[in-house]
């Protein structure tokens, strides 16, 4: 049996998920972790850089429970509070990617704290910013594929995750749909008039107003770059089919990612660690070690 | 298939997951508040036309627009939607806060929801420091004078027109 089960990967090349891989992807996961860490700190966005002083509330129950415990009150008027949470969010990817490759029987716990403390820091911070928490649902979400113990339970949280991200990504397309929105061929150009109002009221002379509000005035070009975000988002649900078009996936996910930076100005890249989900995806069980 | 195996795998991890996505479909479904992590991802689904008018925030320092352009997107809303958020959060606050309660007391729930959590303990001078405090530290200057004036336009082709006159919304200054 093992011999046959040797000479069925080799002839169709199937890639065996190892602890290796479960490192590497938990390796990867703290490096973008850090390089958003640094950014968000160089760009003022922190509790500690921000020193909030007033918080915005929205139509979200796990927010307002949050709100409950007066905890934003407390880190609006404490420094010291500020500072631990920020260093508190720093610390604790850190901590349990640590745990999760010295295989400490800790980091259960830990990625579950992990998680809970990602979805608590930045439902504040986005509340008392003008940054949406759905941007870092990434640090939410991928600490929980981290509480595996086995490289089973990695697989399979990894897959959940990965499934969880299609469906969001699909859903933004049905919405589209839902809202009529590609019908609409000045959506895109409009977008960019809500988006970077105050850039084009300042008679800016700079190359990226000029290119904004050329895109502006070419409805067909900017509608085509609607059009292809829409099927970039629609496309993502051959993921829940079949994982052959991963890699593919990866790429547009990173297009898409920049287009909404350099066309929006909005920083989706927390999102770029689900690459990760996209890329690990391909490894499969080693079937001879699953318990029947 | 998928689920099979991690029902085969673990039925509390699998039930855990199906609950998400019927929580998920649900919110989506019903269009109204969110529980976050689940969200309503519309990534700009929403109709808009050229011909809306836009309410522009427009931020001078010591008599002068802001240079913008120079300005990275994140440090460019920090000093354009703050404003924004701040004029928003003296209604929005309120109204959210009353529609929680009026939620929680279908649930028996509604006394712990005091209104005091749901409101911001600033006064508006303490906010105009704040942001003179920011706007000095991000455009790197000395800001004797901040004003910030919103002002609704429409697109005319190549530029936006005023269609109204500029409101001023955030004055600090000395003159």
């Amino acid at each position: 049996m093992p011999l046959n089960l040797s000479l069925y990967r080799l002839k169709f090349c199937i890639l065996v998920l190892t602890e290796k891989h479960t490192q590497q992807f938990a390796l990867y996961y703290l490096f973008c972790f850090l390089i958003n860490y640094v950014w968000n700190y160089f760009a003022g966005l922190t509790f500690t850089t921000l020193q909030p002083v007033f918080f915005l509330n929205r139509l979200d129950v796990t927010l307002n429970l949050l709100l409950l415990t007066n905890l934003h009150h407390f880190i609006i008027e404490s420094s010291i509070l500020r500072i631990c949470f920020d260093l508190l969010n720093l610390l604790l990817p850190c901590v349990l990617v640590y745990s999760f490759i010295k295989k400490s029987r800790f980091t259960g716990l830990l990625a579950l704290t992990a998680s809970c403390f990602a979805l608590i820091y930045y439902l504040l911070f986005s509340a008392m910013s003008f940054l949406s928490s759905e941007v870092f649902i990434a640090w939410i979400f991928i600490p929980l594929i981290l509480h595996a113990r086995s490289t089973e339970g990695f697989y399979y949280m990894l897959h959940i995750v990965r499934i969880i991200f299609i469906i969001v990504f699909f859903s933004s397309a049905l919405w589209k749909i839902r809202t009529g929105a590609i019908f609409n061929t000045e959506q895109m150009s409009a977008i960019l008039l809500k988006q970077h109002g105050s850039l084009l009221t300042n008679n800016s002379t700079s190359f990226y107003a000029a290119a904004i509000t050329y895109l502006i005035n070419t409805k067909a070009i900017s509608f085509s770059l609607y059009w292809a975000g829409f099927l970039t988002e629609f496309f993502f649900v051959a993921g829940l089919f079949t994982k052959r078009f991963d890699r593919l996936l990866i790429i547009f996910l990173f297009m898409f990612l920049l287009f909404d930076y350099a066309l929006m100005g909005i920083n989706y890249f927390p999102w770029i660690v689900f690459g990760g989900c996209f890329y690990f995806s391909n490894y499969n069980l080693n079937k001879e070690n699953i318990r029947v | 298939m998928f689920i099979k195996e991690l029902y085969t795998y673990s039925k509390l991890l699998c039930i855990s997951f199906l609950l998400f996505i019927c929580v998920f479909l649900f919110i989506n479904y019903k269009q109204g508040a969110v529980a976050a992590p689940v969200y309503q991802y519309g990534m700009f689904s929403e109709k808009f036309n050229i011909k809306d008018t836009q309410t522009v925030y427009r931020l001078f320092v010591n008599g002068k627009p802001a240079d913008l352009h120079k300005l990275n997107f994140p440090r460019r809303d920090m000093l354009l939607v703050s404003p924004e958020y701040y004029e928003r959060s003296k209604q929005t606050n309120q109204a959210v806060y009353q529609a929680m309660k009026n939620m929680s007391d279908h649930l028996n729930a509604g006394r712990f929801f005091k209104s005091e959590l749901y409101a911001n303990t600033i006064s508006d001078s303490m906010y105009f420091k704040w942001y003179k405090g920011i706007t000095r530290s991000i455009t790197n200057t000395k800001t004797e004078n901040i004003e910030v004036y919103t002002q609704k336009y429409l697109w005319d082709i190549h530029a936006f027109k005023p269609v109204s006159l500029p409101t001023k919304i955030l004055y600090f200054g000395s003159y």
